[in-house]
């Protein structure tokens, strides 16, 4: 079946037959994307509302509930105050992963022995379940602000790392070879050659990495001994106050689409505006 | 049968292991902090743990996680198979996959311990929620690698639907499926401890939970070593199973 699927797909490309017959007007493919995406929200929306109502919310806060209760959250003040405790692990702990994570990229990437005595850490790192470390973490520092940033660097640091490693060994060696040979010094070919071509690899490692690291801050609070959002989390779970749990829920799954979201959006303007300098 | 060229060649990567075991002991042998248990003392609890059949608790693990991941594969076939054939599905709901795996996925698991408490559903479902849409993203882009060219010139020689699955679709796709399958495994894996760590009664997360409670570091480091060498296993293995899939396809 799925050989068929794809062999349909594009029919105008590989028969040059029946391209007019599929084939929509630009505005109208754009709706019919957007009506599918709306109408998949929608449905699960509905979905979601209708289940709560037949629960009667016990366990199922229904959504209307749940916006509602983050509005009353927001408005109490605990929401934002537990929302800055968390996001504090954060904010220091991405960072230091980009600080410490993009030269050691880098490094491993052009350093063949370093390379491999050290790269399979890293392998090693995004393979595992990094939760398991949290409660060792967690006897060692307590839930220490050191401990929820060393988590968050965990989380994010690896894919960091891994892909500028990765970013830097794909650049063409020709490149570097006649940059060199033409006199470059070693300042100049990472300037010119190395770093310009190596720019969506490496933030594409930047945003994987943001969004690994949003799930290392909620992982420390969720075990454990929970506190910021996680410690709202298990209050409300223990207290079966379905509406609130939804409602802190929801809103960390909101910062992780708004900031992931916001960090795609300058990858792209920023690979633009290197494209047409390129150009 | 190694080459034990290969094998000399490995040097780099011994001696960082080496060196990381030899920081552990000389740290412990010095300062001994009390979250830094002696290696000896790992290895020995872990031998107690096993022998008493403390690790009997894994295997609920092991059956959710299989569970978990039999409703993925399903549900990611019939998923990936539905946007790899309908191209304006794809484009519609491929970017909401997108943004969905940029949510923090753990977040969720709480809800789920609301509506299931502390039963396999909850496991399964935190399994689902960590492993479909890796595994759906891998799988569609395997189903988009079917070469049409050659697909177009098997039907001109008239070739057997058997035959054409055979020696184009199957090659063409085989390594990436498997690629795919990877990626739901390790990310299964991380769903199923999660939600373990979460609820703290059942399987390995019970383990993790009391040693830590109780603050026995040794056996706190088994167990979490043992998890930790458990997904690494799993996840050479499969990557083994992946390059035989490839080098296949390419002769």
């Amino acid at each position: 079946m799925s050989e068929a699927g794809s062999y349909e797909a594009q029919p105008g490309v590989v028969a040059g037959l029946g391209a007019s017959r599929r084939r929509r007007h630009p505005a109208q493919r754009t709706l019919a994307l957007w009506a599918i995406r709306l109408a998949v929200v929608g449905v699960g929306i509905v979905l979601w509302e209708w289940i709560g109502r037949r629960d009667g919310g016990v366990f199922v806060a229904p959504f209307t509930t749940t916006v509602r209760h983050l509005v009353d959250l927001w408005k109490d003040g605990a929401l934002a105050s537990a929302m800055w405790r968390s996001n504090e692990a954060l904010l220091i702990g991405f960072p230091i992963s980009v600080v410490a994570g993009l030269p050691l990229g880098f490094w491993l990437g052009r350093v063949r022995v370093a390379d491999r005595a050290f790269s399979y850490f890293l392998d090693v790192a995004l393979v595992i379940p990094m939760i398991a470390v949290v409660p060792v973490i967690i006897v060692a520092l307590g839930l220490t602000l050191t401990a929820r940033v060393l988590v968050v660097v965990l989380f994010a640091l690896p894919i960091v790392a891994l892909n500028a490693r990765a970013a830097v060994r794909i650049v063409e060696r020709p490149l570097v070879e006649m940059s060199e040979a033409f006199g470059a010094s070693r300042r100049q070919v990472w300037q010119t050659v190395i770093l310009p071509s190596s720019f969506a690899p490496v933030f594409t490692g930047l945003r994987v990495g943001l969004a690994h690291a949003i799930s290392g801050m909620v992982v420390i609070e969720l075990t454990l001994i929970p506190a910021g959002l996680g410690g709202l989390i298990v209050q409300f779970r223990s207290q079966f106050a379905a509406g609130d749990l939804y409602a802190v829920t929801l809103m960390i799954l909101i910062e992780g689409l708004v900031l992931v979201g916001l960090a795609h959006a300058v990858e792209q303007s920023a690979s633009r505006r290197l494209g047409r300098v390129d150009a | 049968m190694p080459d034990p060229r290969r094998v000399a060649s490995l040097w780099p990567q011994a001696a960082s292991f080496a060196a990381l075991l030899a920081v552990w002991e000389v740290a412990n042998e010095t300062s001994n902090p009390y979250w830094l248990p002696s290696l000896q003392s790992v290895g020995s609890s872990w031998w107690d743990l096993a022998s008493s059949g403390a690790f009997s608790a894994a295997t609920t693990s092991l059956r959710t996680l299989g569970i978990g991941l039999a409703v993925v594969v399903v549900l990611g076939a019939v998923l990936s198979g539905l946007l790899a054939s309908v191209r304006l599905l794809d484009d519609a709901l491929s970017p909401l996959i997108n943004a969905a795996m940029s949510t923090p996925t753990v977040a969720l698991v709480p809800v789920y311990v609301l509506i299931w408490g502390y039963s396999d559903t909850t496991r399964v479902v935190a399994i689902i929620s960590f492993s479909l849409f890796p595994l759906v993203l891998q799988w569609i882009a395997a189903l988009r690698r079917v070469p049409a060219e050659l697909t177009e010139m098997s039907h001109a020689f008239a070739a057997s639907r058997t035959a054409r699955v055979r020696t184009i679709v199957i090659p063409a796709v085989a390594p990436l499926l498997l690629n795919g399958a990877r990626v739901g495994v390790v990310q299964a894996i991380k769903g199923l401890i999660t939600s373990e760590l979460i609820i703290g009664v059942v399987g390995v997360g019970k383990l993790i939970v009391q040693a830590s409670d109780t603050f026995d570091m040794p056996q706190l480091y088994a167990v979490v070593l043992t998890v930790v060498a458990a997904s690494i296993v799993s996840y050479v293995v499969l990557s083994t199973l992946e390059s035989r899939a490839s080098r296949w396809a390419e002769s």
